[in-house]
């Protein structure tokens, strides 16, 4: 463990954008005391994209929280997939502010014991912050005009 | 009474600003939506009113001190003074 032991510990939640990288959220998740029964780790990361969902071209994203509300909901959802049989620890890092394509937004970390039930995990994971946390994302098109997603 | 209004996505552009302290004369929802209004506009009207119900629109949640409130009708919804209110759109996570 040595190296690790020193490592910064990261809550779930949201953060502004910079403050934060996959990198040390995976470091923060291999200090949970029970790590050693992991086999692996997953991760999600969300990122923008340079086109909407109705193909109008993107060139930046703003994303707002309310982050009272937002980090409330983020740890209820990472306690209720940590209660899951096989998963040892689950972090979701929203961020914020103002990106450019291809910046990441978001990142998901699980550690599970297999590899099955990771996958699984990450991807519900993925599905119940984009449905339950107070957080807007605005995609602004290459004719100036900008539109709020819901 | 003092209240506190704070704005996210569309509040904040139209807006201009992150948050927004009201003197209110009534101590209900509809005395600091009616301010809104007369301060804002039809755009902060029409994110928020629905005019055929005459009252808040569905896909809208107003949350009172950082708790979800399921009335839509203001007229019956109380506030007091420091409370803290957002009128918040539907969420959309990256």
């Amino acid at each position: 463990m040595s190296g690790l032991e020193n490592a910064k510990k990261i809550e779930s939640g949201i953060y502004s954008k910079g403050k934060i990288d996959l990198g040390s959220i995976i470091k923060s998740i291999k200090q949970n005391s029970n790590i050693i029964e992991a086999g692996s780790i997953h991760t999600f990361t969300g990122i923008v994209r340079s086109t909407s969902k109705n193909g109008k071209p993107v060139v930046s994203m703003k994303i707002d929280a309310y982050d009272e509300l937002a980090n409330e909901s983020i740890k209820k959802i990472c306690e209720k997939l940590k209660q899951r049989e096989g998963i040892i620890d689950v972090k979701i890092v929203h961020l914020k502010g103002e990106f450019e394509l291809t910046e990441s937004l978001v990142y998901v970390v699980v550690a599970s014991a297999h590899r099955k039930e990771g996958f699984k995990t990450i991807s519900d994971a993925v599905e119940m912050y984009k449905e339950e946390i107070a957080v807007w994302k605005r995609e602004d098109f290459s004719n100036g005009s900008s539109e709020w997603i819901h | 009474m003092i209240v506190e209004v704070l704005y996210f996505a569309e509040f904040k552009d139209i807006t201009g600003k992150e948050k927004e302290k009201f003197e209110l004369s009534d101590n209900h929802l509809s005395d600091l939506i009616s301010l809104l209004f007369k301060k804002y506009g039809d755009n902060l009207r029409n994110l928020i009113w629905d005019g055929k119900l005459q009252k808040i629109h569905n896909l809208i949640s107003v949350i009172i001190n950082n708790q979800p409130i399921h009335e839509k009708d203001p007229s019956i919804i109380n506030l007091s003074d420091g409370s803290t209110i957002a009128f918040l759109m539907p969420v959309s996570g990256g």
